[in-house]
């Protein structure tokens, strides 16, 4: 029979919501700033004024983020300290780094983005930002799977899920962003016509799909792994399915994969050139799904981690 | 002469599960009732009339590759040249990341505010009749209960709010020469506390005798709260 085990300990989750809303925002601002960058270097002339807006809200999200972080620390007049202590051992400390320089350099970044025209320095500092966006991205994975006293985060499945979730949330959040402005702002005549745009995204479609499906791959293998490694993984993603499985399943796999994998992989490949508004109808309410599924996979990840299980003794 | 390195042996045998350790350290260290910064695992096994119950005390483990001190983003959380895994209260930023990368869940984060017990004691257990805490406090001129004079020469006197807290070894007694208060309270002399460099230290002498164990030692945490026999 198995041990029944009382321990008293701190009780509640340690990292609340806001944890999870800042890596879900960062993540958006990330994949954002990557697909800005990428854009204006490979993308055609109409997609400019999508690489802008996704350059602009970029270090935004990241800073949305980082002030949910701020909002939850106990004790915010000593956040000072992380700047004047090395701490190299600590992956927040890198963190914190690399974030400040990503949010100092995004907004000179976005700044140079107000002007569309072709800019060589943009240019020069965006592979810097890119680079850095690449490394926030990574982190807010590594985070969670360094701390091995939670089994739930402590595996390569939880850095894959973190790039691939700002792969996919900032390509939708740029989109988002951007079919917002083109409805309150209208559409510019450097985009073109409507059918040679929604025609022109399927580069785009091509990363997201492939995005969602190796997200889905990603849970599959997650959840063979916890179910099938030791003990002690198995014991927590049954503590975690039993409080958060439904919200994963239902809100982060349901709406915000799987949903959106046949929205986009249905419109682009029956009705682009055709239906081009409907066919970009359909990639902005992909886009959303995508975003509410992101965050609540973050939220269920974060939570679901810290269900606490009976300490093992001897 | 080589450094300290201090670490505490407990042997289960003698244990009686008195919970003498527990509250000790709450009077020690000011701890509140829902922090245990000395604590204890009760683990039960099997089925009537086979069944085992073992107590088990549980504190900081002072862990020689400490989780909390390597994820400290501000070295808050730091390694003691003689061993102990201590705190800066003025660099802890309340992050909480040490108390996720904790295994053992000794770690503790207050988010009351200082005096608030005191405060918030305003109520008379039967009005119009007796005092309220406060009022018997300010009346009487007592200094309030939650400044400790003597816990205060190495850490906070009054415990801070919004960030973290755990067991010290009573860093503020090995400082003064003194054993832990847990150590000096146990009626049983079931916790032996001492330096691990030292050969002829009493830990050392009980760890060469008895096969030790740590908790989670799977972890690679390398706790130096060790536990020997047991019942
Ligand atoms: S809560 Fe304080 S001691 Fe713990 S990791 Fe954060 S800064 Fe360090």
């Amino acid at each position: 029979m198995d041990p029944n085990v009382f321990y008293s300990i701190q009780s509640g989750p340690i990292w609340d919501w806001r944890v999870a809303v800042d890596l879900f925002a960062g993540g958006v601002g990330v994949g954002a700033f990557l697909f800005a960058i990428l854009l204006s270097r490979f993308g055609e002339q109409r997609y400019q004024r999508l690489a802008q807006t996704a350059a602009i809200i970029a270090p935004f999200l990241v800073m949305l983020g980082l002030a949910f972080l701020f909002w939850k620390v106990g004790n915010k007049t000593n956040v000072y300290q992380m700047a004047i202590n090395l701490a190299p051992s600590s992956l927040m400390w890198w963190g914190f780094l690399i974030q400040s320089a990503l949010v100092a350099l995004g907004l000179i970044h976005a700044w140079q983005w107000l002007d569309r025209a072709p800019n060589a320095a943009r240019d020069r500092l965006g592979l810097l930002v890119g680079a850095l966006a690449l490394l926030v991205g990574v982190y807010h994975g590594l985070l969670l799977a360094v701390l091995t006293s939670h089994p739930i985060w402590a595996s390569g499945s939880m850095v894959l899920m973190a790039v691939l979730a700002f792969t996919t949330t900032g390509v939708a959040g740029a989109l988002v962003a951007h079919l917002l402005r083109m409805t309150v702002a209208g559409r510019s005549d450097e985009e073109g016509e409507l059918t040679g745009y929604v025609d022109g995204l399927r580069p785009v479609r091509t990363v997201l799909l492939l995005a969602l499906a190796l997200m889905l791959a990603n849970f599959f293998f997650w959840w063979v792994d916890l179910s099938f490694g030791s003990l002690e993984s198995a014991q927590a993603l049954a503590a975690a399915w039993s409080a958060y499985g439904p919200l994963l399943l239902l809100a982060g796999i349901g709406l915000g994969l799987v949903v959106p994998l046949v929205l986009i992989a249905w419109f682009f490949g029956n009705a682009p050139v055709s239906k081009p508004a409907l066919t970009l109808s359909a990639i902005g309410l992909a886009s959303l799904l995508v975003l509410v599924g992101g965050f609540a996979i973050r939220y269920a990840v974060v939570m679901g981690g810290q269900v606490s299980l009976p300490i093992s003794v001897f | 002469m080589t450094a300290k390195r201090y670490g505490m042996v407990i042997d289960l045998h003698r244990c009686v599960g008195c919970a003498a350790c527990d509250i000790a350290c709450k009077s020690e260290n000011n701890v509140p009732y829902e922090f245990h910064w000395s604590n204890h695992i009760l683990e039960t096994t099997g089925t009537f009339p086979n069944v085992r119950y073992r107590y088990i005390p549980t504190l900081c483990n002072h862990c020689e590759n400490a989780p909390c001190v390597h994820n400290c983003p501000t070295t808050a959380m730091y390694k003691s040249a003689d061993g102990l895994t201590l705190h800066d209260a003025d660099k802890c930023i309340g992050c909480r990341l040490c108390q996720l990368a904790c295994p053992y869940g000794v770690i503790y984060f207050n988010d009351q505010a200082p005096f608030s017990q005191f405060d918030n004691d305003n109520a008379p257990a039967i009005p119009e009749c007796t005092s309220t805490g406060q009022e018997v406090a300010l009346r009487t001129g007592v200094p309030i209960p939650y400044y400790n004079p003597a816990r205060a020469t190495t850490y906070p006197g009054v415990r801070a709010q919004g960030i973290v807290e755990k067991c010290t070894f009573c860093d503020h007694r090995l400082a003064q020469g003194e054993l832990p208060w847990c150590v000096e309270s146990c009626p049983t002399e079931a916790r032996i506390f001492g330096d691990l460099n030292d050969p002829e230290s009493a830990p050392r002498q009980a760890l060469a005798k008895h096969a030790p164990r740590v908790l989670q030692k799977e972890k690679g945490t390398k706790p130096r709260v060790f536990y020997i026999r047991d019942f």
